[in-house]
Formats: structure tokens, sequence, C-alpha cells
């Protein structure tokens, strides 16, 4: 190699080098405006318990109230997916912004992530707010935040959202994505047929409970999920 | 399939991310591609054999025989 050369790489890697601590810097910044608010949480529970406690304050209401629902298991299943979707989505537009200090999160190189921004920041729009859409149910249904009729104009406004992004990313993706979307969907369709299909067919039978309308939403949702990591990992999407 | 794709690259000298961008893919392609998880398209194999010159069964190597 010849000393232009050398010098070139050389600059290359302390390019790369700067980049790195100017994203770390940044995102050690985010993290530090963090630290107070989760000091006020902690103080704040802190003094509440102290008060419950010295009052001899009968929680057990307040815990039932708070834990009923995950006494469910298609619900706490189903918080399970929106946290999946909607932290694999924030994850994702942070690392377009950040591609240096979150690839490593997502299993990816960071120039997979730089090289194509307006793909990874669609895709993880399209996770969020299918996320989101999962998560209007829930507000609805067991938890009775919201109206049934507001929660179900959510949730359409959510997938119609996320089905737009998805839609929009597809002209950005190149051969290997599409082949690896196409199988997805054939694995995802699969897997419904598996186990939705088979929890129906047992519950017809009456040998099991058959899925509740909230277990059938998380079939949909959590094989979608499911398909799209294991065809992601056989086509060596991640940690390549 | 079997391919020499890594063997040609790395004669260029071309990093993944380099070969990706002469080829219009992404550097997971080639990746995918070089490590067996994914055959290319008729069209992008094509691509790869007139840019490094090569014929397609130079980078791509397929042990079918006919039947006599």
């Amino acid at each position: 190699m010849s000393s232009e050369e050398e010098d070139a790489e050389m600059n290359t890697v302390m390019m790369e080098r700067d980049g790195m601590a100017r994203e770390r810097g940044a995102l050690e910044k985010f993290v530090r405006g963090l630290v107070p608010w989760i000091a006020i949480g902690a103080v704040s529970g802190f003094l509440f318990g102290l008060f419950a406690g010295w009052n001899d304050m009968d929680m057990d209401p307040l815990l039932d109230a708070i834990m009923a629902p995950f006494r469910n298991l298609a619900f706490t299943v189903a918080v399970l997916l929106v946290i999946g979707y909607v932290s694999g989505g924030v994850i994702g537009l942070a690392a377009t912004r950040y591609p240096k200090a979150l690839a490593k999160t997502l299993e990816v190189e960071p120039e997979d992530i730089s090289d194509q921004p307006e793909l990874y920041r669609l895709q993880s729009l399209a996770a969020l707010a299918f996320g989101l859409a999962l998560a209007v149910l829930l507000a609805a249904r067991p938890l009775e935040w919201i109206a049934p009729e507001i929660a179900f104009g959510g949730f359409i406004l959510c997938v119609v959202l996320g089905a737009f992004a998805y839609i929009k990313s597809l002209p950005k993706m190149d051969e290997l994505l599409r082949a690896a979307s196409a199988e997805a969907t054939v694995i995802a369709y699969n897997l419904v047929l598996i186990f939705g299909g088979g929890w129906a067919v047992l519950g017809h039978l009456g040998i099991a409970p058959g899925p509740s309308f909230l277990a059938i939403v998380n079939i949909l949702w959590g094989m979608m999920i499911l398909a799209t990591i294991w065809s992601g990992t056989k086509r060596g999407l991640y940690n390549g | 399939m079997e391919n020499h794709l890594k063997r040609h690259r790395e004669h260029h000298g071309w990093s993944q991310g380099e070969l990706a961008r002469r080829l219009g893919v992404s550097r997971q392609t080639i990746n995918a591609v070089e490590t067996d998880k994914y055959d290319p398209s008729l069209p992008l194999a094509l691509r790869m054999a007139k840019l490094f010159g090569v014929n397609v069964p130079d980078l791509f190597v397929d042990h079918w025989e006919p039947d006599k």
C-alpha cells in the first residue's frame, strides 16, 4: 500500500471516529436530559410510598386495579407486542439520526442505515404506527380509557398511516429486501394458519377455549413480526 | 449457489459497500450473495458479470449436469 493510500485510509478511520464521537455526545446529552425526570419520578414514587405506609393506606385495591388487565394473557401479549413495535419504530427512527451509535442495537452496519435513511425512516414509522394501532385497541379494552368508537377511529388512522409509510418504502427497497419482505408475508400466512387456525379448531371442538378477539389480533400482529425476523435472519439482513 | 463474488470483489480492492454502490443495491444484498444466503436475480447477476468483465458462469457455479 502506498503512503498516499495509507493516509487516505487513516483519514477515513479518523473521520469515522469523529462521527461516532459526535453521535455519542448527542446521545449522551439526550440521556442526560432524561435523568432529572427519572429522578423526579423516583423521588415522588418513594414519597408516595412513604405517605401510604404512614397513613396505613390499603394499597390492595389500587394494585388490583393496575394488575387486573395483566391477569388476562391476551392483554399481556398485546402489551409486549406494542412495546416491540413501538420500541423498534422509535429506535429505527433514532438510528437514521445516530446510525453509528444505534446500528448495533438493530444488528446492522452503520452504513446500511446511513446509505438508505429514507427507507429506514419509512419502515420505522410503519412499525411505530402499527404498534400505536394496537395500543389504541388496548386503551379501549380492557383498560376502558377511551370509548370503543374513538379507538376504532384511532386504530384505522394508525393502520392507514402505517400502510402508507410501508407502501412509500417499497420503491426504496432493493431486490434482497423485496425478496425478504415477500418471504416474510408467506411465512406469516403459514404461521397464522398453524397457530390461529389450530387454536380455532381446538376451540371449535371444545378441546380448549377458543381464541378471544384480542388473541386473534395478537396472532396477526405477532406472526408478522416473527416472520419478519425469521426471514431477515435467514437472508443475513442482521449482523451481516 | 456457490459463487466467486467475494474473490472478484477483493481482486478489485472494493469493499462490500463500494460494490453495492456501483451495482445500485444495498451492502446487505452483496453480503447475502457472498455468504450464500441469497441468489441474485438474473439482471443483477448479469450486471455483476459485466462489472467484473467476466461471464456469469465464472461468477456463479452450478454443478447441475443434463442427463445424457
